[in-house]
């Protein structure tokens, strides 16, 4: 008859004393188990060490270097007086902000409406918003790129109709820009929004009504209040992604819309310039860490996190 | 028309009042849809401007990117880079999450919080900051830098899967086989593992479609005989349009749509035994 | 109190019919509920007793029938004006909100001043005893007085008709007993007809004025809480209701209904089912000493003792007769009878008052 004790922690003389000995070494086998399970987590903790924290890092530092190598501040400087560089911020925040309010107008609504489906023909609608969500962003990207064209898909359309009569310039500008990443963003909000509205007691509109509040009533002064935190979660989201967002901007923005990811990039092609580059960089992981930290004061991350999936 | 006017919801509130709100998210989800999938249709054109309708059909686009050994050279080396990346992102990152929702240890969240940094910081960042330390050590334009840090940025989605996986899932059956004489190691193979098997089979699919769709890290760190397919899609299209893309986007809609439905059917039935 | 609205409506359901698919929730349902009276609907999960609360309170559309509150038809109205007071299961209330503005939530709708809205919610607030609460948020309150939060809500306005559904199934044993009596005596204060959602019979028996017994989508009785329980109508309400023994009966040639030779009733009129029970509460047998007088007011049952629980203020005995019926008998353990003497295998004689047995239809449900 073997003993089956799991490792042999404990010996038959611990178990004589019932005093603090036993008790120690239950106490440090907890622990080592606890050390063991935790452990499990170095591999992920070494690559993210290596691929965020020290290239960051290095960054960081990077930034409060001049050409010659010596500590400055004049990369940061550079920030504030140059007017490009202050133009490229506000492109950044104006289109970050457009994007996520476009996408709360479009998103809310579809939001809502798969809230309200019954169970079997949610699954089909979702798909409608999951099918871009799955295709790649170059792919999301180029398809407007191609329809947005003064000869593309919806100038042809337009005028075939009739509703306008000589091509509008939809592509290389402000205007494709935002219709591209509206249409890139929109899952990252209606996703997180859907899943808020799901846990939205029935029984408590039901009360509403009840009590004699219209549909609509209830709608507004009970729903939408309820419904608030799952639309700050999924603005955060959008807001936070086309802070540092490169690609559709850069295709169609037709190099009148640049964003500071797109500034980085050019200082680096262009100049070689490590310290101007890295300081933008800074610049643009304090406005994402300032947002998010904002937003944890009025919401719990983790629901963030896992409302998604 | 008598389902216009029944009801929509226990309020009573009827399909026909809410027949704005339906008309509108069909319009939503219709726009949604279109511009994602009208690469196909296109891609088909037989004219060097893709038109929709085509006027003629042919499949010289697809030739085109089958003839081209830059295109092939690039699919190759993306799809070997997706699939080295869900080896790896799927075992680390699946070990992280089990390893920290098991241990409760205090120092938990402050570990979940660093393993989700790559989800934070933004890409760019990331892709730059390898870009200058990879450079430094002489390790720009390998296969296995680019896969170090798309399985960074795969790692914090597999955690977030296995974790919510972990939370439905009834933990008492280890500490059941453990009572009946396993050890903990032969608990999670024996047991655990085989009922995540579905949530790991997602995480590792979402790793693969993470590598292989992303963009920015890949046209810093892949280059010359070692890019990706996206960068050299990127750069297609900073120049012109060229219309072979059309033919290889349709290819990817394909792999990333195929996969993931194939992934919701194996889920159907599985749920369904 | 508005002096020109009636205090409380009557409610009649008539021929309500409610079916999802082919399964029927409610099946040609009628019940008249008196202005002011408190009517308990009684039954299992599933019996339609919910469904039924949810067409008054106009959660959903019957396919046929008709509900009237006093002289009006409302079977279409929509919920919003049926100015009822509705309790739910899990209470329903706002988050987002205080107390004191979940409770005024009514009253804001109905646009009244606000003097007289501030008024009307702390005397609500007293009268559920949660006038310190008034601004606490909603997850600060424990389950109890969430549940009087929602009381209070369902009141505040002045409704003519309240409706529970199953209002003190989360709480615990003790403050479920408490809470019923503040109900009864809340109900006895605002005079309003209630309608009020059950599965516990012993709730049932104790707060309402009279109960209708659900199950599958029909009324099987209707009656005060004695009636229910001293003469069930049929087999459903009989086990539905209180612990019971059932012993079939036979037909004897000359209309009546026989057990073990003697004659127990004559066939009662007007009824067409075949078969008969006989129906026995636990707690009015009584245990016969051996050399007592056979008397002919009383039946007897013989037989061995299998079973004796003692529970407490009463024990529990369970005898198997000569014919193989299974008898169950309650004993008050206080009693005269000496209960510690008995033991399981002993042979034993019960006997029972003949006005205190039941016979009801066997299979007539």
């Amino acid at each position: 008859m073997g003993r089956h004790d799991g490792g042999g922690i404990m010996t038959k003389g611990d178990h004589n004393s019932r005093g603090a000995l036993g008790a120690k070494k239950l106490r440090a086998a907890e622990r080592k188990e606890a050390a063991m399970l935790l452990a499990l987590t170095i591999p992920a903790i070494i690559v993210v060490a290596l691929i965020i924290i020290i290239p960051v890092g290095w960054l960081f530092s990077l930034s409060f270097l001049d050409e010659t190598g010596q500590f400055s501040l004049a990369n940061y400087q550079k920030m504030i007086e140059y007017k490009s560089y202050l133009r490229v911020f506000r492109t950044t925040f104006n289109v970050s902000f457009l994007t996520t309010f476009l996408c709360i107008l479009i998103g809310y609504p579809l939001a809502y409406f798969l809230s309200q489906m019954p169970r079997k023909y949610v699954g089909l609608f979702m798909l409608t918003v999951l099918l871009p969500f799955w295709t790649s962003l170059l792919v999301r990207t180029y398809a407007w790129l191609v329809m947005l064209q003064r000869n593309g898909l919806i100038n042809n359309f337009a005028i075939d109709l009739g509703i306008w009569d000589t091509p509008i310039k939809l592509a290389h500008n402000l205007n494709g820009t935002l219709i591209g990443m509206v249409h890139i963003m929109l899952p990252f909000l209606v996703l997180p929004l859907y899943a808020a509205m799901q846990r939205i007691d029935r029984n408590t509109l039901q009360a509403a009504a009840n009590l004699g509040a219209t549909p609509i009533q209830t709608f507004w002064q009970v729903f939408v209040p309820l419904s608030l935190p799952g639309v700050v979660a999924g603005s955060l989201i959008v807001f936070v992604l086309c802070l540092g967002f490169y690609v559709t901007p850069a295709v169609l923005g037709g190099g009148k819309v640049i964003m500071v990811s797109m500034q980085i990039t050019a200082i680096l092609e262009d100049q070689f310039n490590w310290g101007a580059a890295s300081a933008l960089g800074v610049v643009l992981l304090v406005a994402t860490f300032a947002v998010l930290a904002l937003a944890s004061r009025f919401l719990k991350l983790d629901s963030v996190m896992f409302g998604r999936h | 028309m008598s389902w216009l006017t029944s009801a929509a919801s226990e309020t009573q509130i009827t399909h026909g009042d809410r027949l704005w709100l339906y008309c509108l998210a069909g319009l939503i989800m219709f726009l949604l849809v279109v511009p994602t999938v009208i690469v196909i249709p296109m891609s088909f054109s037989d004219s060097q401007y893709l038109e929709f309708p085509p006027r003629d059909w042919s499949l010289r686009w697809y030739d085109e990117y089958l003839e081209t050994p830059r295109w092939i050279r690039a699919t190759i080396t993306s799809l070997k880079v997706a699939f080295l990346t869900m080896l790896v992102a799927t075992p680390f990152g699946t070990m992280a999450a089990y390893g920290l929702f098991v241990s409760g240890s205090r120092y938990g969240k402050a570990i979940f919080f660093l393993l989700m940094t790559p989800m934070i910081v933004p890409v760019i960042l990331i892709a730059i900051g390898t870009f200058y330390v990879f450079g430094k050590v002489g390790v720009v334009n390998s296969i296995s830098g680019l896969v170090l840090a798309h399985t960074v940025l795969s790692v914090p989605i597999v955690m977030i899967i296995i974790t919510s996986a972990l939370r439905t899932y009834d933990l008492n059956q280890e500490r059941v086989a453990q009572s009946l004489g396993s050890t903990r190691i032969r608990a999670f193979f024996e047991i655990t593992l085989p009922q995540l098997k579905f949530s790991i089979l997602t995480a590792a699919l979402l790793a693969f479609l993470t590598s292989f769709d992303e963009v920015i890290i890949s046209i810093f760190l892949s280059g010359g005989g070692n890019s990706t397919l996206t960068k050299q899609m990127f750069s297609a299209l900073r120049d012109y349009i060229d219309p072979t893309i059309a033919a290889i986007s349709t290819l990817m809609i394909v792999l990333s749509t195929g996969l993931m439905i194939g992934l919701q059917l194996i889920g159907h039935k599985d749920s369904r035994d | 109190m508005v002096p020109d609205r009636p205090a409380s409506l009557s409610i009649s359901v008539t021929e309500l019919t409610k079916s999802y698919g082919n399964f029927y929730a409610l099946n040609a349902v009628s019940i008249d509920v008196k202005a002011g009276e408190f009517l308990t609907l009684l039954g299992p999960s599933g019996s339609g007793k919910t469904t039924l609360l949810m067409a008054i309170a106009g959660f959903n559309r019957p396919d046929s029938g008709q509900i009237c509150f006093g002289d009006s038809d409302v079977t279409l109205m929509p919920p919003h004006q049926r100015e009822v007071g509705m309790v739910f299961q899990n209470y329903a209330l706002f988050p987002h909100m205080s107390v004191f503005e979940n409770v005024a939530f009514p009253l804001k709708l109905r646009k009244i001043a606000k003097q007289e809205k501030n008024q009307k919610v702390m005397d609500a607030l007293n009268t559920v005893q949660l006038s310190d609460f008034a601004n606490r948020r909603i997850d600060q309150l424990s389950g109890g007085q969430r549940q009087r939060v929602a009381l209070a809500r369902a009141f505040v306005f002045g409704p003519t008709i309240l409706l529970m559904d199953e209002p003190l199934s989360a709480l615990d044993k003790k403050l479920r007993e408490e809470m019923q009596i503040e109900l009864k005596q809340l109900h006895r204060k605002l005079g309003v007809t209630t309608v009020y959602v059950t599965h516990d019979q012993r709730e049932a028996l104790t707060m309402s004025d009279r109960i209708a017994v659900i199950n599958d989508g029909e009324v099987k009785q209707i009656g005060t809480p004695r009636e229910i329980y001293n003469r069930p109508a049929n087999s459903f309400v009989a086990s539905f209701i209180g612990e019971s023994s059932f012993i079939p009966l036979v037909r004897d040639a000359k209309g009546g209904l026989v057990y073990d030779g003697v004659r127990i009733a004559d066939l009662p009129s007007g009824q067409s089912a075949k078969a008969w029970s006989l129906v026995i509460r636990p707690e009015r047998l009584s245990m016969v000493a051996a050399k007592a007088k056979i008397q002919s007011s009383k039946l007897y049952f013989k037989g061995i003792i299998t079973e004796l629980v003692y529970q407490g203020e009463t024990a529990l005995m369970m005898m198997e007769t000569g014919e193989g019926e299974t008898l169950i008998a309650r004993m008050n353990t206080r009693s005269g009878d000496d209960i510690d003497s008995l033991a399981e295998g002993q042979n034993i004689t019960l006997s029972i008052d003949k006005k205190d047995i039941i016979i009801i239809p066997d299979g007539a449900t």
